[in-house]
């Protein structure tokens, strides 16, 4: 049995980005949280959002769903600002903490969704509860973490959102459910053209399921782009070299970070050219790249306190999404 | 209602990307004869629901599939095998099997190990299709 | 993805349930603020029925003993000569009831506040503190549409409840308004009453809703707000309540009178009486004072004066012997009992107003929370 494909999904070409931010800073009382970010995440993406805890993946996404103004530069989902009725209503966000009504039952819960949501899916949301074996009955304050985000994608998914939002969503389910949720979120995502942005820490959580990746450090975007392009513009070289600093005959290449482990080197780079044949040079895993941008301190920040790895001198410049 | 008539299979630590293993896992699909010309794939939404991987994947590697002719796909119906890559000569009840199966047993019983056998058929491979392109977006 | 082409919806969607219709009387964010409030609705409900209840038990044995004992004209205020026959009667209503009054009294004072208290004040400042508004603020309603269900609720539950109680309880002060030395309860003026009975319940009610909501969606955290709710009513009670006064104008009347410095002797003083002023019988004055023939007041501390064998009042103050020549009347300054309804409503209305000020406070807080 074969349905035709529901065609108000599709959007028509030139579209705006699903979200865009243009010298994006926010300023809690006394620091930034974002300073200077230049982000576009193209529609249709599922898009990881990785950094260390503090980074400002958090901010970022409640400044895009409307919850958090900016104290500077501006943010616009899929062309209109953040509190815009038109784009409350296309995006959904999910918070790190999930926060749901905990005197609600679940079915009331949903019930909440529906009742606030006009394009409501009821049948998705009854899915997703349902698969996890909810009782409609149970309060939400009794269930588990996992249970509880269960029903907090519920409402998310329900929502049929064009940007989804999920802020470290999976960190407290099982793995037989983790698989099962992403699958979901896929599923969703193929039939209705969701973007998806989602942070995690686990960087292997988000192999083979994102297509663009942005990395944020000290509130700084340090890279964006499709993940396709960072594979093909980064190498890793592996060599012998004793000297200190930056070896001489990758010092015209981009050098993102530096290790040296006794004689041996191994460097993570863009390359400017061929690299020196003395390099043993090799394709990185979309891994191997992220960590190289994770441990190495943003350029311009203190760098004092991270020992090892030597950073070369303007070694990174962010990869523009095309 | 069609059943799905294969699953993908995707491995996360194989280092190959899920692109590539949609690829091959279609292709080997074809040439073993479990997919004949007319069977529909699963549609993304079903492969992605059962294998958590990007939706832009499978719709790349379909094309992938469509670019090389094997499989047709039509707006808002599915996508088709078109033809099989199937080949008489390979199929398990061929004389080739038959002999390949007979020297496999020759070697188990001269006491190779599994590995030892890989590594003669792949030395016999490289010899006999010297021109094996690898596939570009296998990480090093 | 312009390619979803290759991907078709899931086989077998069992189509969505019919809106079930009849049952939906409460939609959207009005159903979810219901739903929220559903505990705190259902316990007011309680109190606000118990309450009423009791005060109609309490009033109808007050009234049939007052009934029974003929006492109806015998108050603690005026108490006239054909009461003196039944003074032990008149007692006898402390001794039974005091403690009941004084009780009932109080706890009505305090329901108001208490509502503000521990329903308005928790009602944002938990959706802060447990992250909810988060939830709420990114489903497909705008914060204000939201927040007009949020305050809307419980503001128009407290409307319906506020105004049974306050026929009720307006009943209840009428049955023992006066009859009791219970101090509050004494006349339609003193603090008791006039937080009690009338429009006033409503408004109090309603103004501690509104700044407990208000003050919880400033402060976010349950307990501060509480606490900051708790100092701000006290200090806005006081205030709507002097401003009953100052905008409800006071009559005058005044009385000849003449005065003279107190002599020498003091054995001329024989007897005291209040000033000449003929104000009604139990009304609220405001102020006492003499009138010199060009025009300038001198307040007195009250309206208790002695007297010469002559008539003539004796000075109590210093300024009042300076001028005691050229004082030719006393006047008081006075509000009858006839504007105890007028200063209900103005008080009501103050309330009101204030309430509808915090409600576009909180409209106009909310677009720039973050």
């Amino acid at each position: 049995m074969n349905h035709p494909e529901p065609a108000p999904h599709h959007r028509p070409a030139g579209q705006s980005p699903a979200l865009e931010t243009v010298g994006l800073g926010l300023k809690y009382r006394r620091s930034w949280a974002l300073r200077g970010c230049e982000f576009r995440l193209p529609a249709g993406r599922i898009s990881a959002l990785v950094g260390p805890n503090g980074a400002g993946k958090s901010t970022l996404m409640a400044v895009a769903a409307g919850l958090l103004a900016p104290t500077e530069g501006s943010v616009a989902v899929f062309g209109g600002g953040p509190r815009e009725p038109g784009t409350i209503r296309r995006t959904a966000y999910l918070r790190q903490d999930k926060p749901l009504y905990p005197r609600l039952t679940v079915a009331e819960a949903l019930r909440a969704g529906r009742e606030l949501n006009p394009g409501w899916s009821q049948e998705t949301a009854e899915r997703i509860v349902r698969h996890g074996g909810l009782p409609p009955d149970a309060r939400v304050g009794t269930l588990t973490a996992g249970q509880r985000t269960r029903v907090a994608l519920a409402l998310v998914l329900g929502k049929r959102p064009d940007l989804l939002m999920l802020d470290e969503p999976l960190a407290d389910v099982d793995p037989v459910a983790r698989q099962e949720l992403t699958g979901i979120l896929m599923a969703e995502a193929a039939e209705h053209g969701t973007t998806i942005l989602i942070s995690s820490h686990v960087l292997a959580e988000l192999n083979g399921v994102c297509d663009h990746v942005t990395v944020l450090q000290d509130g700084r975007i340090r890279v964006t782009g499709d993940v396709e392009d960072l594979l093909d513009s980064h190498r890793l070289a592996v060599g012998v070299d004793e000297g200190d600093g930056l070896p001489a005959d990758l010092a015209r290449h981009d050098i993102v970070e530096l290790r040296r482990t006794g004689r041996q080197a191994t460097a993570l780079l863009k390359p400017a050219g061929p690299v020196d044949p003395r390099w043993d040079v090799s394709r990185p895993g979309l891994e191997d790249i992220l960590i190289g941008y994770l441990r190495t301190p943003a350029p311009g920040a203190p760098a004092a306190s991270v020992p090892g790895p030597v950073a070369g001198p303007a070694a990174v410049r962010e990869v523009s999404a095309r | 209602m069609v059943d799905a008539i294969v699953e993908y299979l995707i491995d996360r630590r194989s280092g190959l990307s899920p692109y590539l293993q949609i690829i091959e896992q279609t292709k080997r699909a074809l040439r073993l004869g479990v997919l004949r010309p007319g069977d529909q794939l699963p549609t993304a939404r079903e492969v992605v629901a059962a294998t958590a991987i990007n939706p832009n994947t499978v719709l790349k590697a379909y094309r992938e599939l469509e670019r090389e002719g094997l499989v047709d796909s039509r707006r808002g119906v599915g996508t088709f095998v078109r033809r099989t890559l199937a080949k008489p000569q390979a199929a398990e009840d061929s004389a080739l099997h038959a002999e390949l199966a007979g020297w496999i047993a020759r070697a188990r019983a001269a006491g190779l190990e599994r590995e030892d056998v890989t590594a003669l058929v792949d030395t016999a491979l490289d010899r006999a299709y010297p021109t094996t392109v690898e596939a570009s977006e296998e990480p090093g | 993805m312009s390619t979803t082409d290759l991907a078709s919806p899931p086989p077998s969607l069992s189509p969505p349930p019919p809106p079930a219709a009849g049952r939906r009387i409460l939609r959207g964010t009005v159903w979810l603020s219901v739903r929220q409030e559903r505990t705190p609705l259902l316990v007011c409900g309680v109190v606000l029925l118990a309450v009423c209840a009791w005060l109609l038990f309490l009033g109808t044995r007050i009234g049939d003993y007052v009934d029974t004992q003929h006492i109806q004209n015998c108050n603690v205020v005026h108490f006239p000569a054909e009461c003196e026959q039944v003074t032990s009667r008149a007692i006898e209503l402390d001794t039974r009831w005091l403690t009941w009054v004084l009780i009932t009294g109080w706890f009505l004072v305090a329901l108001p506040p208490a509502l503000g208290l521990f329903v308005a004040a928790p009602l944002l400042a938990r959706e802060f503190e447990s992250g909810t508004y988060g939830l709420a603020w990114t489903q497909s309603v705008s914060r204000q549409r939201w927040l007009a269900a949020r305050l809307g609720v419980p503001l128009v539950a407290t409307l319906v409840g506020s105004c049974l109680l306050a026929v009720v309880s307006t009943w209840w002060v009428g049955q023992i308004q006066g009859r009791f030395a219970v101090p509050g309860y004494y006349h339609w003026f003193t603090w008791l009453s006039r937080a009690t009975s009338g429009p006033s319940v409503v408004g109090f009610s309603l103004l501690g809703v509104a700044l407990g909501a208000a003050v919880g969606l400033v402060v976010r955290r349950v307990v501060a707000s509480i606490v900051v709710t708790a100092a701000l009513t006290a200090v806005v009670r006081v205030a709507v309540d002097a401003s009953r006064y100052l905008l409800t104008p006071t009559r005058e009347a005044v009385a000849d009178i003449r005065m003279a410095a107190l002599p020498a002797d003091h054995q001329l003083v024989f007897s005291s009486s209040h000033l000449p002023t003929s104000t009604p019988i139990e009304s609220d004055i405001v102020e006492n004072g003499l009138l010199t023939s060009d025009g300038q007041r001198i307040p007195l501390p009250g309206d208790w004066l002695s007297r010469m064998p002559d008539g003539t009042g004796v000075c109590p103050t210093d300024e009042c012997s300076a001028h005691q020549d050229t004082i030719v009347q006393a006047y008081a300054t006075y509000h009858p009992p006839a504007a105890e309804w007028a200063m209900h409503w103005t008080q009501t209305g103050v309330c009101l107003a204030v309430t509808a000020l915090l409600v576009l406070f909180c409209a106009f807080w909310i677009r720039r929370v973050r």
